[in-house]
């Protein structure tokens, strides 16, 4: 296969190669919402030439540093570039050269910190990751390592922010509904390191990497699930990298591991209840785009007893951003939500009564989205819907 | 009045300098030292206006302070048409998109004139239907920018030229009036067809729309001789001409250097290759056209590459920029050829490269019975200025070619000014002008375009200019590496 995209060249060369087209510039979700050309990808290549290619420093003005940090790292980019750069590496490459030299945005800074400190990205310590399982039918299920246990991956939003800790509640209980013993690091956990990558701090992100692997070593897990697709996009395609070997346990998103439990019939329906829904599908960037993963979800939904499930325009591949990736949230809270609420008129546009996602940070901007807009569609996660059920 | 402008569009409107240097450009990169000399790119503000009433509103201003005016979309042009020659406003159109009305009865859709191919005909087959015909540029094309420029691409061998499609426009007159226009209107909606942003601003269009074809057949025809290959070619137009959805050419030297990098697939490399695409009410009528085919190629002496690359190129049809990766500075020159001479011109101008010294790498679209848009590109680099500059007479060279092959630069734009007469019969260009004095008297409409060229680049200097860098280039120490030429 020659239509693929190409190994990464570098930042000055993979500028360079860009010819300023503006294939990039239609599908961005940020170019969409400001409008100045200056947003756009290609706009943010052209300086970056001069930068980055040509040397010329006096062009890193803050508004030009501000542009290139206003971007979800969505990589729709990517997918349309007939030159086939690989955008989203092209982004972070960037965001790098801009925190090598102090200039990224003052607001890392204290993300850096909470995650030196905490191990996490919220202020909280690393002791309360596991309080979102208090609310389980058992706790205690979660805590006693078996051999043939699956190791869960909670990730730092789903175990810190109550709006989405329906999420890892939902995994493990149809989980231990199932009959499969999970467990997870508990405090061991730290942050897999995608928020750092995503601000360029690439070196911070490297003891994260070397912690988690050793401690999913020491546990024995075999099978990794995580139902966060950005943790599951760093494991997969930036450990091994930074790592230098490969992982060693089967990495797996939960939507996959629950299509594949489907796939093999050893989900339990005979106590489901027929749900009745019109359900439309969002494809969050890090597992769809930039992890190929499209069919496992929809397998799921299409499984579930009366589910019904409508395409929106953009899907799969197109599929638009819900503007919460890239850590664009933390720059531009108000950039963030004008995506949100573009994502959500999409879903109304279906007729669908719930917007379903795989992502606990999609799940967050869209509800927010969704309540600003006070749009008749409830936003929740694969494994929620999935739950829904048997609850 | 400046100050209404301001207020009315608010964050809408721009004057910072950050901002504003991002409209100096479209595709083509030309040294800045050499482009002040004859132009003014940097615009004074840029407005981004959201509908008609809008864009009436800044052009009536301008009108009224004799403000250049420059229609900007996709930008993805590289002729300089978008790009400001005399300062003043640029008019981004981006904030014009979407669908305005469906019709499905009439097969006809109403569209704002920035949305692009691709969001247009993927909103389309949501309904079943498509658009007829596309630039290959799909994602980035607006069809307003497609419809001012030349509107041939894939389609065009059935469907003509976009105009052909188009029932009906809104436009902005260069007084700032909005205005609707048919085929029998004064002005005529024709007019507006390939007078790229120079007679007014193109706000809406009602345009003809297809059902989605039911099959799609998609062949890869390799040879070794691109004459017999191009002779095959003419003769499928011409037996096909209501099937083949696209035809799209591929010399030797571009699918050799493509391979070099892994862009193609590594048989095609040794080849000329045509891609020729069709599509049929059923899959059984693609089995006749598919024995003609086999007559064809065993005519010519031909073959068919397996159907796995020929699928291959169609789904990467829109990636003609990968060879960036191969070469991160090309140089070209794109012509609208007759078919009956399209393989003499590569010929000649591959012969040009040999005798330069650098690979000359073309590809074109078969666009009608008659026509080919062909583009010819070759690297340089643009780091090392001179010579670079010296490397710019080669596209001179490739136009004369196309010339003597009665050939005409596909767009004008303000680069190719210097060959307005050569695009234009003498006749034409009258009655072109004509035209702009009628509706543009004060000039405010992308002046400095398409007409006449600037001072410097009066046909007489500006051969005279290249031939002299053409001189220098000649003794020039070779500045690409040895591997890029032949
Ligand atoms: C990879 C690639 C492939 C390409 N393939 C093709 C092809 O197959 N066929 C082809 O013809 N071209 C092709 N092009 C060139 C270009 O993309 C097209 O000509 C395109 O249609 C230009 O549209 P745009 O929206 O980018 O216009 P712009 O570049 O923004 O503008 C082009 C001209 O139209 C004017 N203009 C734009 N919008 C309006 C409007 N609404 N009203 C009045 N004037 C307006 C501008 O002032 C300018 O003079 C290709 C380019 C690339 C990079």
């Amino acid at each position: 296969m020659t239509g693929s995209k190409q190994a990464f060249r570098g930042l000055a060369e993979e500028a360079r190669i860009c010819a300023g087209c503006g294939s990039c510039r239609s599908v961005c979700p940020v170019y969409a919402e400001i409008g100045w050309e200056s947003a756009a990808p290609r706009g943010k290549i052209t300086l970056g030439k001069k930068i980055f290619a040509g040397g010329k420093e006096d062009f890193l003005s803050e508004p030009y540093i501000n542009r290139v940090f206003q971007c979800t790292l969505c990589a729709r980019c990517a997918e349309v570039c007939p030159a086939r750069i690989d955008t989203r590496e092209l982004w972070q490459k960037m965001r790098q050269a801009i925190t090598a030299r102090g200039r990224a945005p003052a607001v890392f800074e204290q993300m850096a910190k909470n995650i030196e400190s905490n191990k996490n990205i919220s202020a909280n310590t690393n002791d309360g990751r596991l309080d979102w399982a208090d609310d389980l039918d058992d706790p205690d299920c979660i805590e006693a390592l078996e051999s043939n246990a699956v190791g869960y991956f909670v990730g730092c939003v789903a175990s810190f922010y109550p709006m989405v800790a329906e999420i890892p509640l939902s995994f493990v209980s149809i989980m231990e509904k199932n009959g499969i013993k999970v467990t997870v690091l508990g405090e061991k956990e730290w942050c897999c390191g995608f928020p750092l990558l995503g601000a360029g701090r690439n070196g911070e992100a490297l003891s994260l990497a070397e912690h988690n692997a050793a401690k999913i070593k020491e546990l024995g897990i075999k099978t990794l699930v995580t139902t966060c697709p950005s943790c599951y996009h760093t494991f997969k395609h930036h450990y091994p990298k930074v790592l230098g070997k490969h992982l060693d346990f089967e990495l797996v998103h939960a939507a996959q591991y629950l299509s594949w439990l489907i796939q093999e019939e050893r989900i339990d329906w005979s106590e489901y209840e027929e749900l009745d829904q019109v359900v439309t599908y969002h494809d969050p960037c890090d597992l769809g785009r930039n992890s190929g993963i499209y069919d496992a979800p929809r397998n799921i939904l299409e499984n579930i007893p009366g589910v019904t499930l409508v395409e929106m325009e953009h899907n799969r591949e197109n599929a638009l951003c819900c503007g919460g990736g890239g850590n664009l949230q933390a720059v531009d809270a108000s950039l963030t939500a004008a995506i949100a609420e573009r994502r959500i008129e999409e879903a109304l546009n279906t007729g669908a009564t719930i917007l379903i996602s795989a992502c606990q940070q999609c799940v967050q901007v869209l509800t927010d989205a969704a309540r600003r807009k006070k749009a008749p569609i409830q936003v929740m996660d694969i494994n929620q819907l999935l739950w829904m059920g048997w609850e | 009045m400046l100050d209404q402008i301001k207020q009315d569009f608010g964050p809408r409107y721009t004057e910072s300098y950050f901002e504003r240097q991002f409209y100096t450009r479209d595709l083509a990169y030309i040294p800045n030292f050499l482009v002040s000399l004859v132009a003014k790119p940097l615009p004074e503000m840029v407005v981004r206006p959201v509908n008609a009433e809008e864009v009436s509103r800044i052009v009536t201003f301008a009108s009224k302070n004799k403000t250049a005016v420059t229609p900007r979309a996709g930008g993805s042009t590289a002729v300089g048409g978008c790009v400001p020659a005399n300062g003043g406003v640029v008019i981004d159109l981006n904030g014009l998109k979407g669908v305005v009305e469906l019709n499905l009865d009439q097969e006809k859709v109403t569209v704002l004139p920035a949305t692009t191919w691709a969001e247009l005909d993927s909103y389309l087959r949501q309904q079943g239907y498509c658009v007829c015909s596309y630039p290959s540029s799909i994602n980035a094309a607006t069809v307003g920018g497609w419809l001012s420029g030349g509107g041939y691409g894939m389609g065009s061998i059935r469907f003509g030229p976009m105009v052909e499609q188009v029932s009906s426009l809104e436009v902005v007159l260069p007084s700032g009036e909005i205005k609707r226009l048919n085929r029998t209107t004064d002005p005529p909606l024709q007019w507006f067809a390939g007078s790229e942003g120079t007679l007014g601003i193109i706000t809406q269009v009602e345009m003809k729309i297809r059902p989605i074809p039911e099959s799609m057949g998609h062949y890869l025809i390799a040879a070794e001789n691109s004459k017999a290959l191009l002779q095959a070619a003419r003769e499928c137009v011409s037996e096909l001409p209501d099937i083949i959805h696209n035809m799209h050419f591929n010399s030797k030297l571009l699918n050799d250097s493509l391979k070099r990098k892994g862009l193609t697939e590594e048989k095609l490399g040794d080849y000329h290759s045509l891609a020729i695409d069709l599509e049929e009410k059923n899959s059984s009528g693609l089995d006749e056209t598919e024995d003609f085919l086999q007559k064809i190629v065993s005519k010519y002496g031909l073959a068919f590459m397996d159907q796995e690359i020929a699928m291959e190129e169609w789904e990467t049809r829109f990636q003609s920029l990968k060879i960036m990766r191969v070469y991160p500075c090309l140089l070209g020159a794109e012509v609208l050829l007759p078919v009956a001479s399209f393989h003499r011109y590569v010929e000649q101008v591959e012969a040009l490269g040999r005798r330069a010294g650098v690979k000359m790498l073309t590809y074109g679209h078969v666009v009608s019975r008659e026509g080919a848009v062909v583009m010819t590109l070759y690297p340089s680099d643009e780091r090392q200025t001179w010579r670079y500059l010296c490397d710019t007479s080669l596209m001179r060279e490739i136009y004369s070619i196309g010339r003597r092959l009665d050939a005409i630069p596909y767009l004008t734009g303000f680069w190719n000014t210097p060959y307005v007469k050569d695009i234009h019969s003498r006749k034409k260009l009258r009655e072109l002008k004509r035209r702009k004095n009628l509706l543009d008297p004060g000039d405010i409409m992308n002046s400095g375009k398409v007409y006449r060229p600037p001072l410097l680049l009066q046909p007489n200097l500006y051969h005279l200019g290249m031939k002299t860098l053409g001189l220098v280039r000649r003794i020039w120490p070779k500045g690409v590496e040895s591997h890029d030429r032949q």
